[in-house]
């Protein structure tokens, strides 16, 4: 090697405006901000999922099923809307999700096979950085930016069985899918040089698979009170690099999570509700390098709802409710932490007695997340649409 | 029982109705929440969320360090080819070069009313004589005082692809030279002051008996050389054409002016170029080539501070260059042959080596209309350094394959965009000295993007 000369000039990387893309930038945090596969109903009363008095297709609550006696599909749809501040750096979010999918069919009077499709880990969010180099004497101009695309999903076939006129069980097996892109490019002024300067990519992509199974119970010890508890098993969660992808594979402990909910009839038209959830990310925490976990995670919500009068084709419900929730993945070595307040109705397009055929439900967050420096202010509309028949 | 079925049968049927209703409207519902959902860009700080730190360097590599092999060659093109005329006289010392030209297309017939104002066709008519227009390029010339220029018809066949100073063909092993270097003992025809501060345009008179000489096709000892008499003077024309004035049969006191353009031009010039120029050469007429041969190394195992930056061995590959120049020093070659005009240069890889100097080339490195190099830089300005890109060469060079998966050229031809484009040509400096050529790499290495 005969190398007599070279000038070497660093990338002199000076903080300028930069930006940020994403539902939230709490994504950005480990595996991503979980996505609670929960429609407008649950949100409106600031349920965790298991223990609502109507029937519903949820991911991963098989349990939530057991009184869809019609063959019956749903999705939902999620835009939020919110500001965040990160120190002094204040900007917008905006983004639109579709966190549950999912299709029921009744075995007679009793059983429900589904098939549902939800979200796991969004980790969807993109950031910005400019720069400024000095590349052979002159100032030339650099954006760093890094894109995320992607996320964690879960598709699931589950089957419920009324056992007792009061009491249910529904078990649900399914696998983690899902695929994310990590991208980051470099990109130069070249307005600045006389020849173009490309940019420098380097980009990985890595598939989601593994095993989860959920086992739900449901107790109706009263006409007027329903308590119902669900048990989320999951095996290891492995991201396989796919293609040219130079990074490694990874496998994640995924913790076991507990959910519980009741409601009980107040009078008639008006009930109340309360959900709890926890799952323990201690060990999760061990697949990750530079990623801490909060340990062990746990959500509380309460809500009532009043059916206050009739309008179109069934009850005109106002759903009210409260939910702390909090995320698994440390942001600046704090824990992250959600709170929501949320009001909720519904509009009951066609129905036939008391069995809805169609309608949307609607339900608005407010809330917020914070962690360390960043603070997020959000407005979440949930929407979900069912329709049912045969 | 029917009755019951009916029933049965009616709630059916609105239960369908009812539900097809409903998804009609939710889908509509759907579409429009749906249609209105976008994602927003926003602005901050710093996040600290980018989870990798790529470092940019630029590497200067020695022309030792990447080169295998050096050429410079000459003889694209003639003078024929460049569409111009030229002549000098001890321009800068040495050039002497005179324009050759030889008319043609002349009107065989000519329309003429006659007496009864009938207009016939006559091919009987008479030459009276003609003239030789020039029509000069007087932001080319030099100096800037008045010169003389002569016409003078050839008497020796000549070639307009291969005739040079000494040879007037030198053709598919036919040698002939011209009685005299320089297009010699031809007849001497007249001459014509040219001011370019009052035209751009010079007239010879010329005889009726050598126009009708030109007249003859079969005849290819004919034409005009023209040259310059004054000593230091240098011009380039862009035209030539011959006026010639007829008398007709029909009616004998009309005189018509027919026009014949030059049908074959070309220039000669002595001395030619040194054959073995100490650098490189671009251009020119006939068209120098510099020919590259490159080997950049796979791994760079220093200077220190380079390693300390970013660890080493540092490979060099495709994904980590961002942009690869290769910097050239003018330098002052041959003083008859500096430009006097933008030099157009052109970066292209050569496909077959072997074939040299008639293989294939690549596609323009430096896009279609090449880069174009001030004059001053050969000149009075000469050690400046020009950088001309070449990116995706060196990426496919370390890669080993092009984009389109065929194997990665290693050899460059460094010329203008057409070829001869000027008289004079491009000089830079060669190996060995301090304005040798160097490759210019800006690279950025970065770890992998990995999962959390």
């Amino acid at each position: 090697m005969r190398l007599r000369r070279y000038t070497l000039v660093a990338l002199a990387l000076c903080t300028l405006p930069a930006g940020a893309l994403a539902q939230t930038l709490f994504n950005a945090g480990g595996l991503g901000a979980p996505i609670e596969p929960l429609n407008a109903r649950v949100r409106g009363v600031g349920g965790v999922g298991p223990g609502m008095f109507d029937a519903m297709l949820l991911p991963g609550e098989p349990g939530a099923a057991i009184d869809l006696v019609v063959p019956t599909i749903t999705f939902s749809m999620q835009p939020v809307w919110g500001a965040y501040s990160i120190g002094d750096s204040r900007g917008d979010l905006q983004a639109t999700r579709f966190p549950v999918v999912g299709l029921s069919y009744p075995l007679g009077i009793n059983s429900i096979v589904m098939l549902t499709f939800g979200g796991v880990f969004d980790q969807r969010w993109a950031v910005t950085q400019n720069s400024e180099a000095v590349i052979g004497g002159q100032n030339v101009g650099a954006e760093d930016r890094f894109v995320s695309d992607g996320g964690v999903s879960a598709l699931r076939v589950g089957w419920v069985q009324r056992l007792t006129a009061g009491f249910g069980v529904g078990i649900s097996v399914g696998t983690y899918t899902g695929q994310v892109t990590r991208t980051f490019t470099r990109t130069f002024d070249t307005l600045a040089v006389a020849n173009p300067i490309t940019d420098f990519t380097e980009q990985g992509r890595w598939q989601f698979s593994g095993p989860l199974a959920t086992v739900s119970g449901v107790w109706d010890p009263l006409d007027i009170v329903r308590v119902a508890a669900t048990v989320a098993w999951s095996g290891d969660l492995k991201a396989e690099p796919v293609g040219m992808t130079d990074g490694v594979a990874r496998k994640f402990d995924m913790p076991l999570e507990v959910r519980v909910g009741a409601s009980a009839l107040l009078s008639p038209g008006l009930s109340i509700h309360a959900g709890y959830s926890t799952a323990d990310w201690s060990s999760t925490g061990e697949g990750f390098e530079g990623v801490n976990t909060t340990g062990k995670a746990t959500s509380v919500g309460v809500g009532i709802e009043w059916e206050f009068a009739q309008f179109w084709a069934g009850p005109l419900p106002l759903r009210l409710g409260y939910r702390k929730t909090g995320l698994p993945f440390q942001l600046d070595d704090e824990d992250p932490v959600e709170t929501v307040f949320s009001v909720g109705w519904s509009f009951t397009l066609a129905q036939v007695g008391t069995i809805p055929l169609a309608g949307f439900d609607f339900a608005l967050e407010f809330g917020n997340r914070d962690a360390g420096a960043l603070s997020e202010d959000f407005r979440r509309l949930t929407v979900t649409f069912s329709l049912a028949g045969g | 029982m029917a009755k019951k079925h009916k029933r049965s049968r009616s709630l059916e049927d609105e239960i369908v109705r009812k539900a097809t209703n409903a998804a009609l409207a939710g889908a509509g519902a759907g579409l429009v929440l749906f249609a209105g959902c976008q994602d927003l860009v926003p602005t901050a700080t710093d996040t600290g969320l980018i989870p990798i730190n790529p470092i940019t360097v630029e590497v200067l590599l020695d022309f030792e360090e990447f080169v295998t092999d050096f050429d410079v060659i000459g003889g694209f093109g003639s003078p024929a080819d460049l569409g111009r005329g030229l002549v000098a006289r001890g321009y800068r010392g040495t050039l002497d070069a005179r324009t050759l030209v030889r008319f043609g297309n002349f009107q065989r017939s000519i329309s003429v009313e006659d007496s009864l104002g009938v207009t016939r066709l006559d091919s009987t008519f008479t030459a009276l004589g003609g003239q030789i227009v020039i029509v000069f390029d007087s932001t080319d010339a030099a100096p800037d005082l008045p010169v003389t220029l002569t016409a003078a018809a050839t008497n020796t066949p000549w070639d307009r692809e291969t005739a040079t100073w000494d040879l007037a063909v030198d053709s598919f092993g036919v040698s002939t030279p011209w009685p005299i270097p320089g297009a010699g003992l031809s007849t001497p025809l007249g001459s014509a002051l040219f001011d370019r501060s009052v035209s751009d345009t010079v007239v010879i008179a010329v005889d009726s008996a050598t126009v009708a000489a030109w007249t003859d096709s079969t005849n290819l000892a004919r034409g005009v050389m023209i040259d310059v008499a004054d000593t230091g003077a240098r011009l380039e024309f862009r035209s030539v054409s011959l006026n010639i004035d007829v008398r007709p049969s029909i009616n004998l006191d009309t005189i018509v002016s027919l026009t014949g353009g030059a049908s074959e031009r070309t220039f000669i010039f002595q001395p030619s170029p040194d054959p073995d120029p100490p650098g490189l050469r671009v251009g020119g007429t006939p068209a120098w080539r510099t020919i590259m041969t490159f080997a950049v190394p796979e791994t760079l195992t220093g200077p220190p501070a380079l390693c300390a930056l970013v660890g080493c061995p540092l490979a060099i590959t495709a994904e980590r260059i961002n942009q690869a120049e290769l910097v050239l020093t003018t330098s002052f070659d041959e003083p008859a042959f500096v430009p006097l005009s933008t030099v157009l240069v052109d970066i292209r890889s050569v496909l077959v080596p072997e074939l040299l100097p008639k293989s294939p080339l690549g596609e323009s490195m430096v896009g279609a209309l090449g880069q174009a190099v001030a004059p001053e830089l050969f000149d009075t300005e000469t050690g400046t350094t020009v950088s001309f890109p070449m990116t995706f060469f060196i990426q496919d060079l370390m890669r080993g394959v092009t984009r389109f998966d065929e194997p990665a050229p290693t050899t460059i031809s460094i010329m203008t965009t057409f070829e001869p484009l000027l008289v004079g040509f491009a000089s830079f400096e060669g190996p060995g000295g301090p304005g040798a050529p160097i490759l210019r790499l800006i690279l950025t290495i970065s770890e992998s993007v990995q999962i959390p």
